[in-house]
């Protein structure tokens, strides 16, 4: 697999690229950006994106949607039918998409937005805002936060210490090290 | 990125070595077959996809390095150099670093979580968005380093220098951060992330 993290200093968000070892049809994470970062990584490696997965439609996820449907051909999986009002295929729960090369495995994660989800791809689980290293997205009430908490306990922490957390701002984590180390997981363990 | 692959050893779960069936207990001779992997890199050490669980390091040269995409979750650094090198997308969590020295390197979405840092050097250095929530650092400098976006939760510092960084986005608690001296640093532009009481 071959798989890059970009980094948007526009909404301090990142982007992630995944696409085969021998180049070919590639899926983009919460393209915060379009930048010329990206469209090396992709270009660089004989790449093309066919997939976009949105994690949530904030814009600091969404923004460089615009451009990269300029380039390629690009189908979006979201929560919503549109985002940005480019039609997406609306995903929930428990679905298993069938990109390319991989299997990806949506999850509800709702809390952080009513939309939120995350991306299960092999090892990799692609969180959005909904669990961040040592942190928690931001909920808009007391509700939002207990239902963000008891999603991660219910859906994210059973799936392995070493599954691989690449979060859409901060830097990367893994499960266990969030069992072991984020104060706010705590609160419901 | 490196590809989790099971120890072949009948009853085993650990992860096995790159280049080999078998895990870091059951390989033959560890040693060598690390050697191995890095001299067949030829001049300028490129390690990339790597899974190097549980290996260890003594005074080796690293400077220069690249590693990418790599995991030496619980492997062992003593007095390995990493001058300038370049660490990116790398899981080194759970780790012992004893006497190592990253001067002038670049960490980037790198993952220290969970290790131990012991008399290593971070000085000059590009730490930028990388894990080091539940480090336990002792007598460890990070002075006049870039520690942009790098997350600290849950570490306990002793005798740890941070003067002179970017703090900018870097997150702490305020428990463990008690001993830590972070003169000319602008810890106002850092996150404190503190659990509801």
């Amino acid at each position: 697999m071959k798989f890059y993290s970009l980094f948007s200093r526009v909404g301090f968000s990142n982007t992630y690229l995944v696409g085969p070892d021998a180049g070919g049809d590639a899926i983009l994470v919460d393209p915060g950006v379009f930048d010329s970062a990206l469209l090396q990584a992709v270009e660089a490696n004989g790449l093309y994106v066919r997939s976009i997965l949105v994690t949530h439609a904030h814009n600091a996820h969404i923004n460089g949607i615009r451009g990269i449907l300029k380039v390629y051909d690009a189908a979006i999986y979201a929560s919503h039918p549109s985002i940005l009002d480019f039609p997406a295929r609306r995903i929930a729960g428990g679905e298993a998409l069938k990109l390319g090369d991989f299997t990806v495995n949506v999850i509800e994660t709702p809390g952080h937005s009513i939309d939120s989800l995350c991306f299960h791809i092999e090892n990799l689980l692609f969180t959005g805002d909904t669990l961040t290293a040592g942190n928690i997205g931001s909920t808009r009430d007391g509700y939002a936060r207990g239902l963000l908490l008891e999603t991660v306990r219910r859906k994210i922490l059973p799936l392995g210490d070493e599954v691989l957390l690449f979060p859409g701002h901060g830097p990367p984590s893994k499960v266990g090290i969030e069992k072991l180390y984020n104060p706010l997981l705590g609160e419901t363990l | 990125m490196f590809v989790p692959r099971g120890c072949k050893e009948r009853g085993c779960g650990r992860p096995a070595l790159s280049g080999s069936d078998k895990c870091v207990v059951h390989h033959g001779d560890v040693a060598a077959h690390v050697q191995r992997l890095i001299a067949g890199t030829g001049g300028r050490i490129v390690l990339r996809d790597l899974d190097l669980t549980g290996i260890r390091l003594t005074d080796t040269n690293f400077t220069d390095a690249e590693l990418t995409g790599c995991r030496f979750t619980a492997a062992t650094f003593v007095g390995v150099t990493f001058r300038d090198a370049q660490i990116h997308l790398s899981f080194l969590d759970r780790a012992t670093f004893e006497h190592c020295d990253f001067t002038g390197a670049t960490l980037q979405n790198a993952v220290c979580a969970g290790s131990e840092f012991l008399d290593c050097t971070f000085c000059d250095c590009e730490v930028v968005q990388t894990n080091f929530l539940g480090i336990h650092g002792v007598g460890t400098s990070f002075d006049h380093s870039n520690l942009y976006g790098s997350r600290f939760v849950g570490s306990v510092l002793e005798r740890v220098s941070m003067r002179d960084c970017n703090l900018t986005r870097a997150y702490f608690d305020l428990p463990h951060r008690e001993s830590v001296d972070f003169r000319s640093s602008n810890t106002n532009e850092a996150v404190y992330v503190e659990p509801l009481p």
